[in-house]
């Protein structure tokens, strides 16, 4: 009887844990409010000179395009 | 203009970056827009880059990705943006279209689609062309350490229209610069403001029909009763007739190519080629670099309907000054003494069948002569004038 129990919670539980991520997951949008922490990978790099210097990609020489016009 | 190094285009710089993650986008994620990973996986420098990029979308303003990005938060400018001519270039496709003999562009072969995209069509816009970086047809880079903000007259707008509006406008070729040219006190989007760059929605089919172009009567309100030149002439003269300088001409360019021939300084009156649009008479013409065989890298080797646009083209060339060559006139000379033809005197300023039959002969530039029929001024002028 009490490991009914005890199932039906952990059952409860799990189902709750699952829906909660799904919610995460599918609410995940354009929009969310930085946690700037998660983005601190993309920012220590291009703030960084010497770091972008060591790993940009060369480029042709610089030239002039007048456009257009 | 110079192009940033590659380190360079994306650089943030230390100190403007607080303010970006202070700014309303700075308070999105990075990969909110530009997908990629945010993680650091690799062993080194290296491998983190390229785990950070993996699926990165530079550019996330991009037709097939502002749905998700910009368009999220300006429904309304976005999909108007994506319609207007700076995304489409309506004009070029559908003059295209016109003197090829077809109605849309999409009628011509396979292969002018595929050279259009490789050779013309580098030069549309997206938002973040003119908000955050340079346009591509200047090879991108961040304007200010990826801040948002409004197009920057010499990185954004001269960027693409620097070898003729922005070279008149600054006064870089043989003419004074343009009288509105006031470093830090006016730029580009005073007169284009941003309801006119990002389009109501509509497909125009070139931008002198678009109806949101500034008029210099905007903001010279009483211009029209202001003195006796302009009570004689307004409305049958555009203000550039009088106002504008010398400014640059261009013939033969070859798509895939270039400009086959060095590209000239002149000013032509000729007659209102877009009298729907327009309501002048005679207006100031500039020849465009069209050829009859322009597109022949494309597959057409000859546009079948070359002769029905002029290759005279309506312009408003951008170096306007108030006292010109044709309104500086001698205190003891007739008023328009600078400016109406009197035998050999002042035809210079107009397109006349002469001078364009001289300078555009047949056999070198075929279909020119009918092409520009309707834009010569012989017939339009005085008999006297030309006697």
């Amino acid at each position: 009887m009490r490991s009914k129990l005890q199932m039906k919670l952990f059952l409860s539980l799990f189902v709750l844990l699952v829906t909660g991520l799904v919610m995460q997951y599918c609410s995940r949008d354009i929009d969310q409010v930085v946690d700037h922490e998660t983005d601190s990978a993309c920012v220590s790099c291009h703030s960084d000179q010497e770091a972008l210097l060591a790993l940009a990609v060369p480029e042709e020489t610089n030239g002039e395009s007048s456009g257009e016009g | 203009m110079p192009q940033l190094a590659a380190w360079e285009k994306v650089f943030m710089s230390p100190d403007q970056l607080p303010v970006f993650q202070q700014s309303a986008h700075g308070e999105l994620s990075c990969d909110g827009c530009h997908k990629g990973n945010t993680e650091l996986r690799g062993e080194n420098s290296q491998e983190n880059m390229d785990f950070a990029h993996t699926g990165l979308i530079a550019e996330p303003s991009s037709k097939e990705h502002v749905d998700e990005t910009c368009r999220y938060c300006h429904p309304n400018i976005s999909a108007n943006g994506m319609n207007s001519m700076h995304s489409n270039l309506w004009g070029e496709k559908n003059f295209l279209a016109q003197r090829a003999g077809v109605r849309n562009i999409n009628a011509l072969p396979p292969s002018v689609e595929e050279g259009y995209n490789r050779d013309c069509f580098k030069c549309h816009t997206t938002c973040g062309d003119c908000h955050v970086t340079r346009p591509n047809a200047v090879k991108s880079g961040f304007l200010n350490s990826h801040l948002f903000q409004k197009p920057d007259r010499d990185l954004n707008c001269i960027a693409c229209h620097g070898s003729r509006v922005g070279e008149e406008f600054k006064g870089e070729r043989d003419a004074k610069r343009d009288v509105h040219y006031i470093p830090g006190a006016m730029n580009c989007t005073d007169c284009h403001n941003e309801v006119e760059m990002h389009g109501n929605g509509t497909e125009y089919p070139h931008r002198f029909a678009v109806d949101m172009l500034p008029q210099c009567e905007d903001c010279h309100q009483e211009a029209d009763t202001a003195n006796t030149y302009h009570q004689t002439h307004w409305g049958d003269l555009s203000c550039t007739v009088c106002h504008s300088q010398e400014y640059k001409n261009c013939n033969s360019c070859h798509a895939g190519e270039g400009i086959a021939e060095p590209s000239y300084i002149d000013f032509k009156i000729g007659l209102n080629p877009l009298p729907e649009e327009r309501s002048y008479q005679f207006v100031t013409v500039r020849h465009i670099p069209i050829a009859k065989d322009t597109y022949k890298n494309w597959g057409l080797a000859e546009l079948a309907n070359y002769t029905s646009l002029p290759t005279w083209k309506y312009a408003v060339p951008h170096n306007i000054q108030r006292w010109t060559i044709r309104t500086e006139v001698d205190s003891t000379a007739a008023c328009f003494s600078n400016c109406h033809i009197e035998g050999t005197q002042n035809r210079e300023f107009y397109l006349l069948q002469d001078s364009l039959e001289a300078h555009f002969p047949e056999d070198q530039y075929p279909g020119e002569i009918e092409a520009n029929s309707g834009v010569v001024v012989d017939n339009a002028l005085p008999p006297e004038w030309l006697q």
